[in-house]
């Protein structure tokens, strides 16, 4: 898809260039909802005060760009995403146990910063950093850490569970057998 | 922001068609909430109906507007205390025959005084209607803001407001090449021409010549607006601001920005009656505190997030 393209689509759903792909889909739902102006609801008040000037033709046009931009924007967002599982698949492939340096490795590759993860995942700065250094001892319990790590992994859109599973074996193996 | 200010404080505008949809209550609230972040000076633009005093809580003050058109006192010299840190304000003109017989020459004066003052928000309120002069002030403004409640008669109101709002700019701008008459002539024969509506008028100007397409198009672009949503009183109210926002956007071809709204609370005219200064004696009210949200995002150029 061309620059101007792009542009234009999201500026057809009203969204900056930046929008996530769940705000895409939020922009699009609300649009719908505003022009197909079916209901009775409150919402449909901005139309109706320009009931005059709006034909149901002109309705019907911004509804089919909303649609146009909407098909457009999943398409690239699915091209996206395949991108990205394929980049993973590679990057996974020579991994045997995920440590943390190799988590990083992934991290990296994917140009996600420490910074941004910790906003999405909720999950302290600091957990995430010791997570990638193998710092067993300043890591929380093990049902804790078991959920960080999973949640990181998820987010790295890896196979959560082999993650978890190695990177816990590491875990448990510095705290001793006995750790829980 | 544009980058060919040379004023130093930012200048932010409330207008809006119609009397009564909260523009000087929330003019005064956001001067408050913004006196936090920096020095605020408020200037009573509603020539003739001046009463930005009663949200602040202090007595009308001495000095006015009045004495800069009438005894040519500089405007700085026009600032009073309002009592509140970081915000000070100049009064309008309480009970004169108003702001309609202005000069040109007296309007530029005071828009030349304006850009001068020292601070860092400057905050003008507007009196209702689509006087040319009340529409110029706002166009001065770095951030436009429209006041619109979530009500049928309010929401048309705005329409018509912008509409008049966005041909005085097109006009000025499109006079500086020369077709100011053109617009004019346009505007007026709107019916005679078969143009029903806006756009239509907006493609007819843009058919005319290439020049003047873009001319249009580059005013179009230029133009933003702020909304503001007054007296929500729940999620479908806030959506409207939503719905006002796409129209304009779609309809107009304007650059609408829903940049907040203000929650109904009934506090808000006891407060007024009693002279209060709503933000300080309703701090923590989800109204107030929705003022303020509105006040960061007109700051940081973010808009109301739509959850649902």
């Amino acid at each position: 898809m061309n620059r101007e393209a792009h542009r234009h689509h999201f500026e057809t759903l009203e969204l900056d260039m930046k929008a996530s792909p769940a705000e895409i889909n939020k922009a699009y739902l609300l649009l719908k909802d505003i022009y197909l102006n079916e209901s009775l609801l409150n919402d449909s008040l901005a139309i109706t005060a320009m009931s005059e000037e709006i034909s149901a033709e002109d309705k019907a046009d911004i509804l089919q760009g909303i649609e146009d931009s909407y098909r457009a924007l999943s398409e690239m967002v699915s091209e996206e995403r395949r991108a990205v599982s394929a980049l993973v698949d590679s990057l996974v492939a020579g991994i045997d146990g995920f440590n943390g340096a190799a988590l990083k490795e992934i991290r990296q590759r994917l140009e996600i910063s420490l910074d941004d993860m910790a906003m999405e995942t909720r999950i302290q700065r600091e957990h995430l950093a010791n997570i990638e250094a193998d710092n067993f001892a300043e890591l929380p319990v093990a049902v804790y850490t078991r959920g960080f790590v999973l949640n990181y992994a998820k987010f790295l859109s890896l196979d959560a569970e082999k993650v978890t599973g190695s990177y816990m074996d590491n875990f448990r193996q510095y705290h001793g057998d006995g750790a829980k | 922001m544009a980058g060919d200010r040379k004023h130093k404080g930012e200048i932010l505008a409330v207008g809006g068609g119609k009397g009564g949809v909260g523009k000087s209550f929330i003019l005064s609230s956001l001067g408050m909430s913004l006196a936090r972040k920096g020095k605020v000076v408020m200037i009573d633009g509603d020539l003739g109906g001046a009463n930005l005093h009663n949200f602040l809580g202090v007595s009308p003050p001495r000095t006015s507007l009045i004495d800069f058109f009438e005894r040519k006192v500089p405007l700085s010299e026009l600032i009073v205390d309002s009592g509140i840190e970081n915000l000070s304000l100049i009064s309008g003109m309480v009970g004169t025959t108003g702001g309609e017989n202005i000069k040109y020459v007296q309007k530029k004066k005071l828009f030349s005084h304006i850009l001068s003052l020292e601070a860092d928000y400057i905050l003008i309120d507007l009196g209702a209607g689509a006087h040319f002069n009340t529409i110029d002030t706002l166009l001065l403004a770095d951030r436009k803001l429209i006041v619109v409640t979530p009500e049928i008669l309010s929401i048309e109101n705005m329409y018509n407001f912008l509409r008049n709002l966005f041909f005085r700019r097109l006009g000025s701008a499109l006079g500086q090449h020369g077709y100011r008459e053109l617009v004019i002539s346009v505007w007026k024969d709107r019916r005679g021409l078969g143009i029903k509506n806006f756009q239509q008028l907006v493609a007819h100007l843009k058919n005319i010549s290439p020049e003047l397409r873009g001319l249009v198009d580059c005013e179009l672009k230029g133009f933003k607006i702020h909304i503001v949503l007054n007296q929500a009183k729940g999620h479908r109210d806030i959506m409207i601001g939503n719905s006002v926002k796409s129209v304009c956007r779609k309809f107009f071809g304007i650059d609408a920005q829903y940049s907040g709204y203000v929650e109904y609370d009934e506090s808000v005219s006891h407060s007024v009656n009693r002279r209060l200064p709503y933000m300080s004696a309703f701090a923590t009210s989800r109204c107030a505190r929705s003022i303020n949200k509105l006040a960061d995002n007109l700051v940081s150029g973010q808009q109301v997030r739509i959850v649902s």
